[in-house]
Formats: C-alpha cells, sequence, structure tokens
C-alpha cells in the first residue's frame, strides 16, 4: 500500500522540493545584499504602528545579519523555508484522505483492507514524506552557505548529534504508538526517517569537513527539531480535515484559514501560545541558542491527541 | 464449507430521518449467484456498503461465520462507482494491486486486460467509461476471494462486454466462488442468477430460486371488478383493465381457475418483479 501511496504524492513532493531549493538558491545568492537592505528595512521600522511592531518581533537580530550562522537562521529557517513550512505540510496532507472520497477510490481500499491498516499506511506515508521535505531541505541550508563560500563553524555537531538521537527516539515513540492500534507495516516509514535524520547529520558534516569547510550544524538541527514537531502538528491537524471533508476543496480552504488565522489569534497576548510560528522557525534557537523544550512537549502531546482523534474519526466515517 | 456465505439479520440502516432498510434477513447460498434485484433506490448499495463495513449499520452480519473485519481478505468488490485510481496506467495499477492484496494474481489480471483489449500502458485517466469499468472488473476478478460482491456490474458496458462479463461471473460460481450481485436490469438476472431476492424500499420483498419459478406460482389475470381479499395472495395489482393477483398455494391456485374471466399468464422474472413490486402486500 505505500507504493500506491508513495506513488500518488510524488509529483507533489517533487515540485515542493523543486521550489524550495530554488528559494534556498534565492536566500543565499541575496547574502550579500542581505545586511544592506536589513539597514534599511530596521530605518523603516521606527516608523511603523506599534501593532505592526509587535507582529515582527524582536529586530534587533537584525544588526546580527553579517553573521553567516545568524543570516541562515533567520532567512532560510526563520523566514523563506520555516514560514512555508506548514503550507508544504497542507499540501502533503490535504489529499491523502480526502482525494479517496472524493474520487470514490476509497470503496476499493475500504472493502479488501482494514480500516486501521489503511489509516496507519496513509498517515505514516503521508508523515514521513513531511518529515523527509523538512529534514532534507533543512540540512540543505548550512550545506548550501557552505558550497557557496561563507564560512561557518563546525564544533557542536555530536552535542547536537545527541539531541537529533533523542529526538528521533521520541519521534520513533510516537510511531510506536501508532503501530499498537493495528499490527505491522510502520517499520518502514520508521526506518526511513531514521535513515534520512542520521545519514544526512551524521554523513553530512563528515562530508563538508572532508572538503575542506569547517560548518557548525547545531543551531539548524535545533531549529529542525522544531519544525519537525511544528510539521508533524500541522499535518495532523489537516489530516483530521482531510478525513472530515467529502472533497478536496474545503480541506484547503480550511487549511489556510488555520494557517493564516492562528498566527493572528496568536497576536492577542493571553493566546500568544496559538501561534506555533515563532516556534516552527526557530526564534528561541536564533535568540537564546536553546530548543523550546516547553511548547515542544505541549505541541506534541496536542499532536498525539490530534492523531488519535483522526483515528477515531476515520474509524467511523462512512463512505 | 459454512451453509451460508453471509448471513444478515435485521439489518437496519438510516441516513437521517430516511430509513434505507427495513430490518432485512438475507442469506447469501454457498458456491452460487445470488441477486439482489430492485429498483434503484430499493436500498441493495445500501446493503452491500453494510455487509462489507463500509457504513454503521444495526442488526447482525457475518461473513463465513467472521465478521468483516477478519473475513474482508476472502471478498473481492466491485462497486457501483467503479473508479480507479486514474492517475496509474493498467500495467501499474497490476503492479500496485500485487503489493496491496496477498490473494491478487497479476498474470491473471494482465491476461484479463489484455482479453478485454486494455492498452497497457495508457493512464486509466484517459480511458472511456466502459473501458474504466473493465479495468476495474479484470482487477477485482484476478483476486483469489471466496466470495464476490458486485454492485451493477455492467453498468455502462457495451452488449459484447456485458455478456463476457456476465459469462466470467456465471464461470465464478461455476468454480465454486459465491456471488452476489445486485442489479435492476431484469435479463441480467435471469441470465445468471441461481437464487434472487427482491428489494424494494429497504424491504426485501421476497428470497427464492430462479429455477421453477413458473412452476411454484401462477399468475392470473382477473376481470377488474372481481372480490377478492388481497391479503389471501402473493401479490394483487390493480391495472387499468384487470387485476393481476400472484400466488403460490396450490388451494387458492384452484380458486382462482374457477373465477369466471380468469385468465392464466405466464410467470417470468419480469412478471414476476413486476407485480411482486407493484401489489406486495408489505409495500402497499
Amino acid at each position: 500500500m505505500f507504493y500506491k501511496e508513495i506513488h500518488e504524492m510524488k509529483l507533489r513532493v517533487i515540485i515542493m522540493f523543486v521550489v524550495l531549493l530554488v528559494s534556498l538558491v534565492t536566500t543565499i545568492a541575496l547574502r550579500p545584499y542581505a545586511a544592506q537592505m536589513m539597514e534599511e528595512m530596521t530605518a523603516q521600522l521606527e516608523e511603523m504602528p506599534d501593532f505592526l511592531k509587535n507582529l515582527m518581533g524582536d529586530v534587533s537580530g537584525l544588526s546580527r545579519l553579517n553573521d553567516d550562522n545568524y543570516y541562515l537562521l533567520s532567512q532560510w529557517h526563520g523566514k523563506n523555508y520555516g514560514q512555508f513550512l506548514p503550507f508544504v505540510v497542507l499540501l502533503i496532507a490535504f489529499p491523502i484522505f480526502a482525494k479517496e472520497f472524493d474520487k470514490k477510490t476509497i470503496y476499493f481500499l475500504l472493502s479488501r483492507k482494514n480500516r486501521n491498516e489503511v489509516f496507519r499506511t496513509k498517515y505514516l506515508a503521508g508523515l514521513g514524506a513531511v518529515l523527509t521535505i523538512t529534514a532534507v531541505l533543512s540540512l540543505l541550508g548550512p550545506v548550501a552557505m557552505n558550497l557557496a563560500g561563507y564560512s561557518t563553524a563546525f564544533a557542536d555537531t555530536l552535542k547536537v548529534l545527541l539531541q537529533q538521537l533523542v529526538g528521533v527516539t521520541f519521534f520513533y515513540s510516537l510511531f510506536t504508538m501508532i503501530s499498537i492500534m493495528s499490527r505491522d507495516q510502520v517499520k518502514p516509514v520508521v526506518a526511513g526517517v531514521v535513515i534520512v535524520l542520521g545519514f544526512l547529520s551524521l554523513l553530512g558534516p563528515v562530508a563538508m569537513n572532508l572538503a575542506g569547510y569547517s560548518t557548525v550544524f547545531a543551531d539548524t538541527l535545533k531549529v529542525l527539531l522544531q519544525q519537525l514537531v511544528g510539521a508533524t502538528f500541522f499535518y495532523s491537524l489537516f489530516t483530521m480535515i482531510s478525513i472530515m471533508s467529502r472533497d478536496q476543496v474545503k480541506p484547503v480552504v480550511a487549511g489556510v484559514v488555520i494557517v493564516l488565522g492562528l498566527p493572528i489569534l496568536g497576536m492577542i497576548d493571553a493566546l500568544s501560545w496559538l501561534n506555533p510560528y515563532p516556534f516552527i522557525l526557530g526564534s528561541s534557537v536564533a535568540q537564546k541558542g536553546t530548543v523550546d523544550w516547553i511548547y515542544l512537549v505541549s505541541l506534541l502531546a496536542v499532536t498525539v491527541l490530534l492523531t488519535a482523534i483522526d483515528y477515531k474519526v476515520f474509524e467511523k466515517k462512512e463512505v | 464449507m459454512q451453509d451460508e456465505a453471509i448471513r444478515v439479520k435485521n439489518l437496519r440502516k438510516n441516513y437521517g430521518n430516511f430509513e434505507a432498510v427495513k430490518g432485512i434477513d438475507l442469506s447469501l447460498v454457498p458456491g452460487k449467484v445470488n441477486a439482489l434485484l430492485g429498483p434503484n433506490g430499493a436500498g441493495k448499495t445500501t446493503t452491500l456498503k453494510s455487509i462489507l463495513g463500509l457504513v454503521q449499520y444495526s442488526g447482525e452480519i457475518t461473513i463465513l461465520g467472521e465478521k468483516i473485519d477478519v473475513a474482508r481478505e476472502r471478498i473481492s468488490f466491485v462497486p457501483e462507482d467503479k473508479s480507479f485510481y486514474d492517475s496509474l496506467t493498467p500495467e501499474k495499477a497490476i503492479k500496485m494491486c500485487s503489493m496491496l492484496m496477498s490473494n491478487f494474481s497479476a498474470d491473471k489480471a494482465a491476461k484479463q486486460m489484455k482479453d478485454f483489449d486494455l492498452p497497457m500502458n495508457k493512464k486509466i485517466s484517459a480511458f472511456s467509461h466502459g473501458m474504466k469499468t473493465s479495468t476495474y472488473l479484470a482487477i477485482a476478478m484476478s483476486q483469489d476471494a471466496d466470495i464476490f460482491i458486485f454492485d451493477e456490474p455492467t453498468w455502462g458496458l457495451d452488449p459484447l462486454r456485458r455478456d463476457e462479463v456476465l459469462e466470467m461471473i456465471s464461470a465464478l460460481s461455476e468454480s465454486g466462488k459465491t456471488v452476489l450481485y445486485t442489479s435492476h436490469i431484469i435479463p441480467e438476472v435471469k441470465k445468471i442468477a441461481d437464487v434472487f431476492s427482491i428489494m424494494y424500499k429497504g424491504e426485501i420483498l421476497y428470497s427464492g430460486e430462479m429455477k421453477g419459478l413458473d412452476d411454484r406460482f401462477a399468475l392470473y389475470s382477473l376481470p377488474l371488478k372481481t372480490v377478492i381479499d388481497r391479503n389471501d395472495f402473493t401479490a394483487v395489482v390493480k391495472e387499468a383493465n384487470s387485476l393481476k393477483v400472484l400466488t403460490d398455494n396450490p388451494k387458492d391456485i384452484a380458486r382462482l381457475k374457477e373465477i369466471a374471466g380468469s385468465k392464466r399468464e405466464e410467470v417470468n422474472l419480469e412478471s414476476f418483479f413486476g407485480t411482486i413490486v407493484r401489489g406486495n402486500k408489505h409495500v402497499l
């Protein structure tokens, strides 16, 4: 069944990957002009109304854009890539169930396979794609920066790897929890995710250093961890909408409303936790150099709850 | 072998306030073509969906003595809407089905698709309605299932292909497979069904063997002004110039024969179905 799911999402994944790759190249190509542009923007910000300043957050970091590591963190992870990540998740997630209902192909599947197997395989295939895109494009940031000749450090890779292994173990336990609901086939996706993360984190920096560059992946991987959790959260949310809908239009509309609505609600101080963007964009990593563990654990708890709801809704859905 | 391939007891299904299926009982005879005949909206598709666990229902359904989740892989289903994954070519569809189903024969599917003259490397999205139906049927019939369920399988096929498909369905039962087949096309049912049930407005009005229908039942046309108690007969239909009376009770047959102006008519599936549906006392 994975073959079918991968075949169905292949084109979408390739297109998104190419678009984001172009965005990465553009981000790096703009590196020489960034500091100058940001200085001009800082002056303009002074004249902006307070609510817009609040929306922009702390702008003191703009002066750090001459630092290559900070540039990558803020302009790639925090902007050109990070802010579009929920849309990437949306584009992967919305057709997974809704397309089957819409095209009536769900009869073929559900008359031949039990619902838990259908749910598990579809959910994990989509999640695998989401996590792979997230990991590859996140790690490509520092790789591309170094290939372009900018200098970055490399010292903290092993420390980050430790964090990463803890993160992967955490994700594995999340997948296992889902797999307990049914039986097998979880291994290929979990193995795929572990291989992608392990391979790129271990061999990536090794290759860069063999090539004579000195690269630090520490901040990138911290942001990656937050992005993976954020992407999984949005994936669970959009999957629920996809399951509940009978066509493909409603999930997209609802998804766009959620993606745009959460930051707007987050502008209210008491509801600022509803805005997952600062977390996904890695603001705590950029400002304090640490992972926002409280938000990470909370978001994962919500994600697990959403996943359970996804399954329950799918289990009862009439076709 | 089980006495009943599928057993449905007191099945009820509502969509909001609409009662689609009203507490039906149904048994499928193993190794036979069991037809579920009824007009559009009779509740046939809802009954199939309930059997397959595609909708929530009340009542009891067992398949080969098991619940659907245990027996699912022993069933091959062709739905009314034969939409398949149209981004695939037949060749890739076969590959996908081989990975998806343990009881699927890729060789059999490839041969069947060639027999249906389907282009193996063309996307299904470019196929005509009949070609899409043929693709679905070829895939479904390549499963080594114990029970085959077909919901209006010949809809949209040309007459030649339709006959071919009906022969294939008959061949399934000849090889010991159980077939549940729904249709509103009476000549098709007459051609292949061993056992049939008539469903109308969510109720099963009749279940029985196809063979010997004319021997078991008698259909009389009576003068319009004849006074009879309709509850004495299987079905009574008031037509423009006559009363049509259907019964299988020998005493009633003898009584009808004696009525002045009565005329016995042939009982075939068309007349039987029409009289049962239009005149059944459970319905009217």
